[in-house]
């Protein structure tokens, strides 16, 4: 068995607790929390015949008033990147932090995950854009933690891709 | 610590040498494969001694000037490399010319090392600096405690004496005891932890402790620690040593790759960080290129455990584990021990005997107090020293005094005594018997006023039946005196009759001396009076002047008392 730190990364209010909640414990409140530093939660997940412990390292969301820590990312194998499907502008914060930790720990795999797919109708962020960003080399998923949709899929190709290499 | 040092020769400074000679021994093989080759070398030889000269001129063809220049500066490299070990050893015997010569460019290069990763050579020193700070500290620490000793010896308590007690029993210095008593902790799990993804790679826990999921505390232990580095300015390669909360302490040791943290219950001494500190560079010494390439895989460092566990069941040096691990006692402690446990037993025992033998003379003081009439015990009761309370008769035996017959000093005894009148017989007697001394005594003393009243004279102005001045001052004193008298007479039951005796003048005849010693008389008579004695009582007489009486007792009064019942 190997052990792996994934971070969830992105935007204030996301949705990274309540996917790591519904994927760890099942479970999904509507009530909203903010993560205040980070919150570490773990799971034991099988990819590719092989048994992967994830600590998951649930980092408070980027804000106008604190900025994701990279010292929180260091020795993290990987990362989902988590977008608000209705806040267009928690993409471009996505994005912005993938850019960052690029540069402070270097490449290593993530998949941007698009949260809050119940409320699709309201949605920001267009097929269009989707598209163009699954082009430029951009792993892409669509979840609802809500009504856990793609929710185990997401982290279980996040965990294809830490076994791979083994 | 001979072992530790060998093995710290062998390891990662020799290992870090090799690998930087490997890749030239690479590149060679790459450049010229024939050259390694040594048996395609030999027969290479054999031909160049017989053609040399045709070889040559057909290598020139072949690779032209500057190709054969490269092989031959290979060559020559290569046959430098072959004797440069030998040459080197063979200098080392010689003058220090080869270390001068190698100094700057050694020099040079541990610079030069420095100046692009500091780490690198951090890495090698650390296992080398602990053991040599700890060495010196240690040192400094042992002179620290000896002193320390000799203070504590000084001082005396009840504590420290209890204290002493155990250090003679059990063969410690006073000072190791002290440490252990204010001491008290248990190490409850130790965990080793990777520095870079705070990922847990190992875990001790004591067996009566229940523990957190270990594989969150690591992490959220890593979290932590880089929250309190981001987030106040330290300096860099400082980092959080220990968290407390209450009585819990959580000791974090940071190598260059992992972390060690100690759990511990309770205030741990500093030999604890000692220990940590060893584990941890020991850990870093034999796993420091698994911890390097740590993949997620734990199992690699499974072998570290027996570190872990010597900080798990770290003790104080002395602090009692098990029953058979104390110090036996020798023969002549022992003996020693059996003196000292008759002496007390038998101080105990005359303490005793003389703590009943003065309760016995106390139970036969009460006793005789019981017999005394006038005296009544209401209470009594034990208190450091006796303490008695009860009713006396003034007239009763003094209780003081009939300690002595108990064999008791008054300190041993509080007695408060409240008064009353007892109706003894025996007591009854002498109150009668005092009553009448006080009769008796009253009676003397009304004589007393009586000469007093007595003794004083009057004396008149010729041809005046008037005092004056100081004369007349003394009749009023007398007239006073003769009023205290009746009432101090009247309350023994006597009455007093007081005759006033005046003298006329010397010169005169018979008859007008009597009326002029009359007239004084009665004058004084009215004085009396009027001071408040009864007219009854008081007698005014004129008295004739006598040839045998004194001279000078003509023109004066006298007063005489006389006591009727």
């Amino acid at each position: 068995m190997i052990q792996k730190k994934v971070c969830m990364v992105g935007a204030f209010a996301t949705g990274k607790t309540s996917l790591v909640a519904r994927f760890v414990k099942g479970i999904y409140s509507d009530k909203y929390q903010t993560t205040i530093g980070v919150k570490i939660d773990k799971k034991l997940i099988e990819a590719q015949g092989q048994t992967v412990k994830m600590m998951l390292w649930d980092i408070h969301g980027e804000d106008e008033f604190q900025n994701v820590r990279m010292s929180y990312l260091r020795g993290s194998a990987a990362y989902l990147l988590v977008v608000d499907g209705t806040r267009r502008a928690s993409l471009e914060t996505a994005l912005n932090l993938k850019a960052r930790v690029a540069a402070s720990i270097g490449d290593i795999p993530f998949i941007l995950v698009i949260n809050k797919y119940d409320l699709a109708s309201e949605w920001e962020i267009a097929e269009a854009d989707m598209a163009a960003l699954e082009e430029s080399g951009i792993e892409l998923i669509k979840t609802s933690a809500k009504t856990d949709l793609a929710v185990e899929d997401c982290f279980l190709r996040l965990a294809t891709k830490l076994v791979q290499p083994l | 610590m001979a072992n530790s040092q060998t093995s710290s020769t062998d390891s990662p400074a020799n290992r870090r040498a090799l690998n930087v000679n490997e890749p030239n021994i690479n590149e060679l093989d790459v450049n010229e494969p024939n050259i390694n080759d040594q048996s395609a070398k030999a027969p290479n030889a054999d031909i160049g001694s017989l053609e040399t000269a045709d070889l040559e001129t057909l290598r020139q063809l072949i690779l032209g000037d500057a190709i054969a220049q490269t092989l031959n500066s290979s060559l020559q490299a290569e046959a430098v490399s072959r004797v440069l070990p030998g040459a080197i050893a063979q200098a080392s015997y010689q003058e220090n010319e080869l270390t001068r010569a190698l100094m700057p460019t050694i020099e040079k290069a541990i610079k030069e090392s420095v100046r692009i990763d500091e780490k690198i050579l951090a890495e090698v020193m650390f296992p080398i600096i602990g053991p040599a700070t700890r060495k010196s500290i240690g040192a400094a620490i042992d002179g620290l405690l000896q002193s320390l000793n000799q203070t504590l010896e000084y001082s005396v308590s009840a504590k420290s004496l209890s204290w002493r007690w155990e250090a003679f029993r059990t063969g410690k210095t006073f000072a190791e005891v002290v440490m252990l008593r204010t001491l008290v902790f248990q190490v409850e799990q130790v965990l080793l932890i990777h520095k870079e993804t705070g990922l847990l790679l190992l875990q001790r826990v004591n067996e009566n402790v229940k523990s957190q999921d270990p594989d969150l505390v690591s992490a959220m232990l890593t979290a932590i620690k880089d929250f309190v580095q981001d987030s106040f300015s330290v300096e860099a390669g400082d980092s959080l040593e220990a968290l407390a909360l209450g009585d819990l302490n959580i000791w974090i040791e940071e190598g260059p790759h992992a972390v060690l943290a100690c759990v511990v219950r309770g205030r741990a001494p500093a030999g604890l960080r000692t220990l940590l500190r060893g584990s941890q560079e020991k850990i870093q010494r034999l796993f420091g290129e698994p911890l390097e390439n740590f993949a997620g895989d734990p199992a690699v460092l499974k072998s570290s455990a027996p570190y872990l566990d010597d900080c798990l069941h770290f003790r104080f040096e002395g602090q009692p584990v098990d029953e058979e691990k104390r110090v036996p006692l020798s023969k002549g402690r022992k003996t020693f021990l059996w003196a000292i446990a008759v002496i007390i037993a038998t101080a105990i025992g005359i303490r005793t005997f003389l703590n009943y033998q003065v309760q016995q003379n106390w139970n036969t003081y009460l006793t005789d107090l019981e017999q005394q009439p006038g005296l009544v015990v209401i209470s009594q009761h034990k208190q450091g020293q006796y303490v008695l309370s009860g009713l006396r008769d003034p007239l009763a035996v003094d209780p003081v005094e009939r300690l002595a017959i108990a064999h008791l000093q008054p300190e041993q005894v509080k007695m408060s005594w409240r008064p009353y009148w007892s109706l003894a017989p025996e007591l009854a007697d002498k109150r009668m018997q005092a009553l009448l001394s006080l009769v008796s005594s009253e009676r003397e003393n009304l004589e007393v006023w009586r000469s007093r009243i007595e003794s004083r004279r009057l004396q008149f102005q010729p041809a005046k039946a008037v005092p004056v001045g100081h004369d007349l001052d003394l009749l009023i004193r007398q007239a006073d005196d003769i009023a205290v008298l009746a009432k101090q007479a009247s309350a023994v039951g006597e009455a007093i009759e007081i005759t006033v005796q005046a003298y006329g003048d010397r010169r005169g005849t018979q008859f007008s001396t009597a009326d002029l010693g009359l007239a004084r008389a009665s004058y004084v008579k009215r004085v009396l009076v009027s001071r408040g004695i009864s007219a009854t009582t008081i007698k005014a007489k004129h008295l004739a002047f006598q040839k045998e009486d004194l001279a000078d007792l003509r023109g004066s009064a006298v007063f005489k008392v006389k006591f009727t019942r």
